[in-house]
């Protein structure tokens, strides 16, 4: 690697040291157990089996799972706490259809903020069509021999439609 | 045994991959703390969230506002590469972004529509950083622009999350801009493909990095919606986006460093560039509009470069 000048490493490492530490002491307590987000994945799953939350029978959510883009969300856990952002505390689900195949996410809104959005499902069995900008994981999954790949910053319009499904959830 | 989880966040997808021997459910945890570090900084940075600190930043020129750390270093860091280069890469551009159609919040789908800013237009000299109390002065009326900071800075507190919890192999990926921690599955060094600028789903060569970051800056991904032929990234200086170049990757220390000076990179062009990048030791490879591909010296040898293209 070329040799970077002094003054950038200390100022990147100031940076990184001052958001870093304040971060633990003043925002951001530790989570001891942090259950919602390990548990997100479990209720997904669960959702997807027996889809008893969301007041529609299992058979239901399959179909809608198999046949149509539009996909049933549940609320799995929320707790009644409402902030400015209009967000309830929990963990929501939501899935959708795109270009790219399957797609389910799982947002976890803590004192009403997005704490995170992660993606639980991306089954991607496109089919034999030609598509244009496939995400880079998609990319880095097809070149098997490479780790990961780097390129200008994708957009996720791929998720809008889940991510949108399980805020609904969060604001209701 | 390796882990992998992926996110969505600052309208992009994350993918944090940690190998070690610790227990998988402890991995997960380690993976959702690190991730909690991009939602920490969207929550600060973002300029598509009117609720962000960002964007509730008082209007009041020529006064010192006290900002949170994680905000107070990622504008001081722009405007250090702003002074760098000059203004080719410039925070101070928020209000001219939201103009070119670049001012829609990818969750919610709402656009941000800031007031009209003064005509004499602001520059990063308007923005004035005290270290010292950790207060912003904006000498001017402007939107602050951190699009090329937070999300290399989210990728640099990612990665000291998972060292600070004993992790030393991992890699973090925000949409292509990639930090690799040690090594791979296999005990190589990360190999990591670039993106070919035209063909999406090939690569034009690729990497070995380990302990280091990569970021590339292209207008491929993201066109403006309101400009023919113009895309998400602007040359301040001549108010078009730069199209000499369709993709340019850094290779540095820090994932910061990296997007900055990737996306700084490509608004300089392949010549000033190039001399830009070697002046401060920063490892740059270019792909320029007719597909000719240029790099700084030891870049080649950094990387381990092998071109596919």
């Amino acid at each position: 690697m070329a040799k970077l000048r002094p003054e950038w490493i200390a100022l990147c490492t100031a940076a990184i040291g001052l958001a870093y530490s304040a971060g633990y002491v003043v925002t951001e307590p530790r989570p001891i157990a942090a259950a919602p987000a390990s548990h997100s994945v479990q209720v997904q799953s669960d959702n997807r089996a027996s889809a008893s939350a969301g007041g529609e029978s299992a058979s239901e959510a399959e179909e809608h799972q198999g046949r149509t883009t539009q996909k049933k969300q549940n609320r799995t856990t929320a707790t009644t706490i409402r902030k400015k952002s209009g967000y309830k505390d929990g963990t929501y689900s939501g899935q959708g259809m795109n270009r790219i195949g399957a797609v389910a996410v799982s947002v976890t809104i803590k004192q009403g903020k997005i704490a995170s959005v992660q993606i639980t499902d991306c089954t991607t069995s496109y089919p034999e069509i030609k598509i244009d900008q496939l995400p880079a994981q998609v990319v880095s999954r097809q070149n098997a021999n490479v780790d990961n790949v780097s390129g200008a910053t994708e957009s996720t319009s791929d998720f809008v439609t889940a991510v949108a499904q399980a805020l609904t959830q969060a604001k209701a | 045994m390796t882990v992998e989880k992926d996110f969505i966040c600052m309208d992009t997808i994350v993918m944090i991959r940690v190998v070690s021997g610790k227990p998988k459910q402890e991995q997960v945890q380690s993976i959702l703390r690190a991730a909690g570090q991009f939602y920490r900084v969207e929550q600060s940075c973002s300029r598509f969230d009117s609720g962000s600190e960002l964007m509730r930043l008082p209007d009041k020129t020529d006064v010192p506002i006290r900002v949170s750390p994680v905000l107070f270093s990622a504008i001081q860091f722009a405007v250090s590469a702003a002074a760098e280069t000059g203004g080719k890469f410039d925070p101070s551009i928020g209000r001219s972004l939201e103009k070119r159609g670049f001012n829609r919040n990818y969750l919610t789908g709402e656009r941000i529509h800031s007031d009209e800013v003064h005509p004499a237009q602001a520059t990063y000299r308007d923005i004035v950083v005290n270290p010292v109390n950790r207060t912003i002065t904006l000498r001017k009326p402007m939107v602050i622009d951190l699009g090329a900071v937070a999300k290399g800075m989210a990728i640099d507190l990612a990665a000291a999350e998972l060292r600070n919890e004993g992790y030393e192999h991992f890699l973090v990926n925000a949409g292509g801009d990639i930090f690799a921690a040690g090594r791979n599955e296999q005990k190589e060094p990360w190999k990591i493909g670039i993106r070919h600028p035209v063909h999406h789903d090939e690569i034009a060569g690729t990497v070995r990095l380990e302990n280091a970051a990569i970021c590339t800056s292209g207008g491929y991904e993201r066109p403006s919606s309101v400009l023919p032929g113009e895309h998400h990234l602007l040359d301040p200086l001549s108010g078009h986006s730069p199209s000499q170049l369709s993709s340019c990757s850094v290779i540095a220390p820090f994932a910061m460093l990296a997007d900055a000076f990737s996306t700084a990179a490509i608004v300089l062009g392949p010549d000033e560039g190039i001399k830009k990048m070697e002046e401060m030791g920063l490892d740059c490879l270019m792909i320029t509009r007719d597909m000719n591909v240029t790099s700084t010296k030891k870049f080649k040898e950094a990387g381990s470069w092998n071109p596919v293209l």
